[in-house]
């Protein structure tokens, strides 16, 4: 409706336009005069309500001034944006009726009585009567100001204290997060979904804590437990399983982006890399709080040294992409590449934020100036990956080691002094190599980390010709390394900011690193002073997401300026409050969410949110691409439980799919078909695609015929006790229901068409769960 | 075994209340992402509605190819004045201005001059509109790859043929969208490997699909031994009864018309992928015209061939690499200039010529853009060897364009005297994507996509259309 009206608006337009062709019309002091009302009547209000925040007042954007006319007719970034008497093609207008890519202003679209009013105004000559703004004095492309408004946006301001609405129907919440979602609810004459049945309800909370399908003895056991807690006894078992932190561990590792090799034209392999994603998976199960989770994985390595995980989960900060390949002319841009990959990831997981886009010029949207973005970016001035060797073993496995060498060393001593021709010497050596079969298994392992003042990792072509790094940060101009501008110190986002830099910097450094990073860490998770509340907000909303589908803030890496509005705002402060109230434990919250009634609905659309803004309902889910296939892994009894340790090239290794080795030039293609993410940079929300090669994998797919096989054979027990049970056990073990009447006869009748009765059921059957396995009820989750 | 939709549907439906379902599903509204190859329009009507990219992979050079400079005959052996020795990858091996050891010759009623490395290719002058003075922002093959490729120097960002994708969609639901062929030679992936046909930050189906030069071409496309067509017919019979009872017995399933309708394409596309790459159905003349049988050539042109198959099936985009990942065994001649491209220019000369001629003949040439271009270009000076050889210049390269849209016989901008650097309307990488979008009917700008806070759009935040080369 908006897109046709605003097109007949330009289309009225064009005939108008021809009359302004001349170049000063007779009637031109008219006009003006007339444009000058037409701008003190409606225009002036109309810009500095809506525009001069942005463009003329505190700040400039996109380089558009319209505090005065000069300035106006100067036109943006994006060329001219008035002509006068040609509204149509000055690019105002556009931005305006959004018929452009940039809707202007970002909130809310102006009255059509505005948009008549500006047209005229334009086509008589855009005349104003005096400036905006009283001292103007070239103030064109000032540096960016922070403002106290900006504070005061949803996401930077600090968190707000907030109580759970009232409701009217009280009796139909668990816990709080029921009456923030009820109240909306009944604000909107909704009614909330019925309850899930418990077979549905388990096989949804075991996918979302786990990422696996429960099993058919967790499914009939919870089923004929009808006490009170049933429910919440099942989330406390799924999430002291170790499968909680191998699911949770993997949905962390997309907006992390972690791979394990180089990217670019070699893509080398970095054997040593797979320690972070086994650090994550560690402290999720131990339930690490959150903040300790973000400080160690900025510097851990600084604020717990000889502390083996606190090192891998700086992986973090080097996980990303580096070309192997560099000319000279190229190195310094790149370590500057390098260094905005870690700050533009720690910004888009930590924060939300886009703080990359500060990088070439000030943030076009958000309040992040070039110069907080290259101070932030000096925090990993002398940051490099290094592999440092660690032992793991336990106290008993070190002793046992000793114990070992303390045997060997003698014997070695001694075969020292004895001849190669004596006897003793034959005897000991037979000795020696008896003993080294009792050698313990080695625990020590090299690490790769993200730290300072080690050996640089460098792969194995690199001569050491082009610098590790460079112990000088500089603003760069335009991004441009040939354009320095200034030495950058540590600093942090103002808009985050309540107090100096100093309140979070260590006043000396360390031996051996600057502390730089710790200083980072302290800001990154203070929630009175610093950016701690905004990392909460943005944590709480990625588990809401993966519980229920989508965020209280969709965009899961960007809560800025461009983002949608939380849906949910009073529930999100609630949530991170809570969370930082109780800890920053993780599992705590999502045992609150998955306890709340909101999580435990069914599915039936209700017509007035048909989209479920509001969360009265429970639509279906995709599975991921790693629960997808470690659920046919699951189901057919194939998976191998092993965790940790080296990542797996092979496509047709059993165990979970975390496990696979990811090369970031050869991924998977089994996930990948799934929207697995790309790894190059931090992942949001994974997108849900439907597409052939999926449906071919179900098809032709060795490793998933496999796997069929692998069920087929123990279906086949209960087929043999008649189709119907093997029908019957198939549907429990596969979707965690026992089939419809319809179900069972069309699966019976399959089997026996496709020669059950001829002997060949062993076949039939791997034909028919390949079906169920290729079923949308396989990978979707109600 | 061949089997319509319409009889897939009719078997799949019958009898168990397929009108009911099918209202269900309208009733649905099914999201527009669920489909996401379904043909789209661009933004303006366009002559071209497919591309084929040939990518001369490693950097041709320009100076003996489609550049003629008469001055570096002149200035041979002499130094190159103003010369930035970090302009190449080596700056330790710099040799003098060297002419071009290839002959030079006018063609066609344009009268373009051509070296002798494309005796086939110089007939179609006529139809190519040339750009000389493409540059670049790197030295380096793979940021200069993702460039050409993506648009910036950096890997991850979504390729043309993504791009082109996301926004038109594909004409054949059988087949892949976009489609990439690598080297058939055992020389390997070109640099940065498949992430030079990655869909970055847009959903998945539009990434390219990669026919593998040995093995199978398509994962998971051919059946296993044990299955016959029948066995997985009744599988996809018995699918959707079972789908479609889940379906009746709950509310409208938004998702499930999508996905039936996937195994469906998959049950097809096993078919008709193997045919659209079956050169063997082409006319005994077709596969000479090409080359094919041809000791120099054969792998090359069997995949033009095929790309031209493709393309007639309603392919939306292809893309070929000549030559594969390291020095020599591509473009890439760092040493012996003259055998290097007289190799590669042998391998593919006759297959682009023929496919130019056949696109034409088909009447497929005016609604198929037909590109030849690569990374960047090469120094006129010569890189000192017992056979010397050229390093990488960023500052200049050459490509050409052909078919949909495209004013043919015209040379657009120039290098200067020596083919150093790019001097006359100078075209960086945006303006040359931003010009392939516009022949296919986008504006560049408005052809965006949201990722992480930002609307993306191929040309960043530049290009501009080169106009003298539309037609």
């Amino acid at each position: 409706m908006n897109r046709i009206l605003t097109l007949a608006l330009l289309v009225g337009l064009t005939g108008s336009v021809a009359t302004a062709e001349v170049p000063i019309p007779a009637d031109h002091a008219t006009q003006m005069a007339a444009s000058q009302k037409l701008f003190k009547e409606s225009i002036r209000e109309l810009f500095i309500k809506n525009c001069l925040d942005c463009h003329g007042g505190a700040k400039v954007k996109s380089g558009l001034n319209l505090a005065s006319r000069e300035l106006l007719l100067k036109g943006g970034d994006r060329g001219d944006t008035v002509i006068p008497g040609k509204p149509r093609e000055g690019r105002l207008l556009d931005f305006v009726t959004r018929t452009d890519e940039l809707h202007m202003p970002p909130k809310g679209q102006v009255s059509k009585e505005a948009i008549a009013a500006l047209t005229k105004w334009i086509e008589s000559g855009a005349a104003y009567d005096k400036p905006l703004v009283d001292t103007i004095a070239a103030k064109v492309k000032q540096p960016m100001a922070v403002t106290d408004k900006d504070k005061q946006y949803w996401a930077y301001r600090p968190l707000q204290k907030v109580e759970p609405p009232a409701v009217k129907a009280t009796g139909w919440g668990r816990n709080p997060i029921d009456r923030f979602i009820l109240a909306k609810l009944e604000d909107a004459k909704i009614t909330p979904a019925a309850d899930a049945d418990k077979r549905t309800l388990l096989r949804r909370v075991t996918f979302d804590l786990t990422g696996l399908p429960p099993t058919v003895d967790e499914v009939e056991a919870f089923v004929a437990d009808a006490s009170a807690n049933a429910f919440e006894r099942v989330v406390d078992r799924l999430l002291a399983s170790p499968a909680y932190g191998e699911r949770w561990g993997r949905h962390w590792l997309d907006p992390a982006r972690y791979a394990e090799s180089h990217g670019f034209e070699h893509d080398y392999f970095r054997p040593n890399a797979y320690h972070y994603r086994d650090f994550v998976v560690k402290a999720l199960n131990a339930d690490m709080p959150y903040d300790q989770f973000v400080k160690w994985q900025i510097a851990g390595d600084e604020l717990a040294t000889n502390n083996p995980d606190a090192l891998a989960a700086t992986g973090f900060l080097g996980a990303g992409v580096f070309p192997t390949q560099i000319t000279k002319s190229e190195a310094e841009r790149i370590r500057y590449d390098a260094m905005d990959d870690m700050l533009a990831t720690t910004g888009h997981a930590m924060l939300a934020l886009t703080v990359g886009c500060a990088r070439c010029h000030d943030h076009k949207f958000d309040p992040i100036p070039t110069k907080d973005y290259y101070r932030l970016l000096s925090a990993f001035t002398t940051t490099v990956r290094a592999e440092i060797e660690y032992d793991f073993g336990t106290p008993e496995q070190k002793a046992v080691a000793a114990a070992f060498e303390a045997k060997l060393k003698p014997l070695q001593e001694e075969l020292k002094k004895a001849k190669p021709a004596d006897v003793a010497h034959k005897e000991l050596t037979a000795k020696i190599a008896e003993l080294e079969k009792s050698r313990p298994k080695s625990t020590k392992s090299i690490i790769q980390a993200t730290t300072e003042g080690q050996k640089p990792m460098r792969h194995h072509t690199a001569d050491g010709s082009i610098p590790d790094f460079y112990p000088t940060t500089y603003l760069l101009k335009r991004g441009d390394a040939e354009q320095k501008d200034g030495v950058m110190s540590l600093g942090f986002l103002q808009v985050l900011s309540r107090k100096p830099e100093t309140n979070w910097i260590p006043a000396k450094p360390a031996a051996t690193t600057s502390l730089r990073r710790t200083g980072l860490a302290n800001w990154l998770t203070d929630i009175s002073d610093g950016a701690g509340g905004l990392a909460a907000r943005v944590m709480v909303n990625r588990l809401w997401h993966h519980h229920f589908g989508r965020g209280i803030v969709a965009t899961l890496n960007d809560f800025g300026y461009q983002s949608e509005a939380p849906s949910h705002p009073e529930l999100l402060e609630w949530l991170a409050n809570d969370l930082i109230a109780n800890g920053w434990k993780l599992k705590r919250m999502h045992k609150l969410m998955v306890l709340s009634r909101t999580y435990q609905q069914c599915g039936s659309v209700h017509p007035a949110d048909a989209d479920n803004k509001l969360w009265g309902q429970r639509p279906k889910r995709r599975l991921e691409a790693e629960a997808i296939r470690d659920n046919w892994l699951s189901v057919s009894g194939q998976l191998d439980p092993t965790m940790y340790g080296p990542g797996l090239a092979e496509e047709s290794m059993k165990r979970r799919s975390l496990y696979f080795r990811i090369q970031r030039s050869q991924l998977i293609p089994s996930l990948q078909v799934f929207d697995w993410p790309d790894t190059l940079t931090s992942a949001s929300a994974r997108s849900t695609t439907t597409v052939s090669p999926q449906a071919l994998l179900f098809l032709n797919n060795l490793n998933v015929r496999a796997a069929a096989n692998a069920f087929a054979a123990k279906v086949k027990p209960y087929a043999d006790k008649g189709l119907s049970v093997g029908v019957e056990w198939a549907y429990r073990a596969a979707y965690a229901r026992p089939p419809t009447k319809d179900e069972t006869d069309a699966g019976v009748q399959y089997l026996t068409k496709r020669g059950a009765t001829d002997g060949k059921l062993d076949k039939a059957l791997q034909e028919y769960v390949l079906v169920l396995f290729s079923l949308n009820e396989f990978i979707y989750l109600d | 075994m061949n089997l319509s939709r319409r009889q897939l549907l009719a078997r799949c439906g019958a009898g168990i209340g397929s009108l009911a379902l099918a209202d269900l599903l309208a009733r649905a509204e099914p999201k527009a992402s669920l489909n996401p190859l379904a043909p789209k329009k661009a933004h303006f009507p366009a002559k071209a509605k497919a591309v084929i990219w040939i990518f001369v992979n490693g950097g041709p050079s320009q100076v003996d190819t489609w550049d003629y400079k008469p001055e570096l005959i002149k200035h041979d052996g002499k130094p190159l004045p103003n010369l930035d020795k970090n302009t190449g990858f080596f700056t330790d091996s710099i040799g003098p201005l060297m002419k071009s050891p290839f002959e030079w010759k006018q063609h066609g009623e344009c009268g373009k001059w051509a070296s002798s490395l494309f005796p086939n290719l110089a007939k179609h002058v006529d139809k190519m509109a040339f750009i000389h003075s493409l540059h670049t922002e790197s030295n380096n093959h793979s940021p200069a790859l993702f460039m050409m490729n993506t648009g910036v120097p950096r890997m991850g960002l979504p390729s043309v043929g993504s791009w082109v994708t996301y926004g038109l969609g594909s004409e054949n639901e059988n087949l892949p969208g976009f489609v990439v062929m690598s080297d058939p030679k055992g020389r390997g992936l070109p640099k940065g490997h498949t992430l030079n046909w990655t869909n970055g930050f847009l959903p998945g189906a539009y990434q390219g699909t990669w026919l593998k030069p040995t093995g199978d071409a398509i994962d998971n496309l051919k059946r296993p031994a044990d299955v016959s067509a029948d066995d997985q017919e009744s599988s996809l019979e018995l699918m959707s009864k079972l789908n479609r009872m889940k379906v009746e017995a709950s509310a409208a399933d938004r998702d499930l018309e999508a996905r039936i309708k996937s195994f469906e394409l998959a049950y097809r596309m096993q078919t008709a992928a193997p045919e659209a790459m079956d050169i063997g159905k082409e006319t005994r003349e077709t596969q000479e015209l090409y080359g094919v049988g041809r000791k120099e050539c054969d792998p090359f042109a069997k995949q033009c061939l095929t790309a031209r198959r493709m393309v007639e099936r309603g392919v939306r985009f292809v893309q070929i690499y000549s030559g594969g990942m390291d020095n020599q065994l591509s473009w890439d001649g760092h040493v012996d200039i003259k055998g290097n491209h007289e190799g590669f220019a042998g391998e593919t000369d006759r297959p682009v010529a023929a496919l130019l001629t056949d696109l034409k003949n088909k009447g497929l040439l005016d609604s198929t853009l037909v590109i030849w271009a690569g990374e960047f270009g090469r120094l006129p000076n010569s890189q000192p060897g017992p056979k010397p050889g050229r390093d990488h210049n960023p500052h200049a390269n050459t490509a050409w364009i052909a078919g949909g849209g495209v004013k043919g016989g015209v040379s657009y901008g120039a290098t200067d005297e020596f083919g150093y650097k790019a001097v006359t309307d100078k075209a960086d990488t945006h303006d040359f994507h931003a010009t392939l979008l516009h022949l296919l009917g986008f504006d560049h700008e408005k052809l965006t996509h949201m990722h992480n806070g930002r609307r993306y759009r191929l040309t960043d935040v530049l290009g501009k259309v080169i106009k003298p080369v539309l037609a």
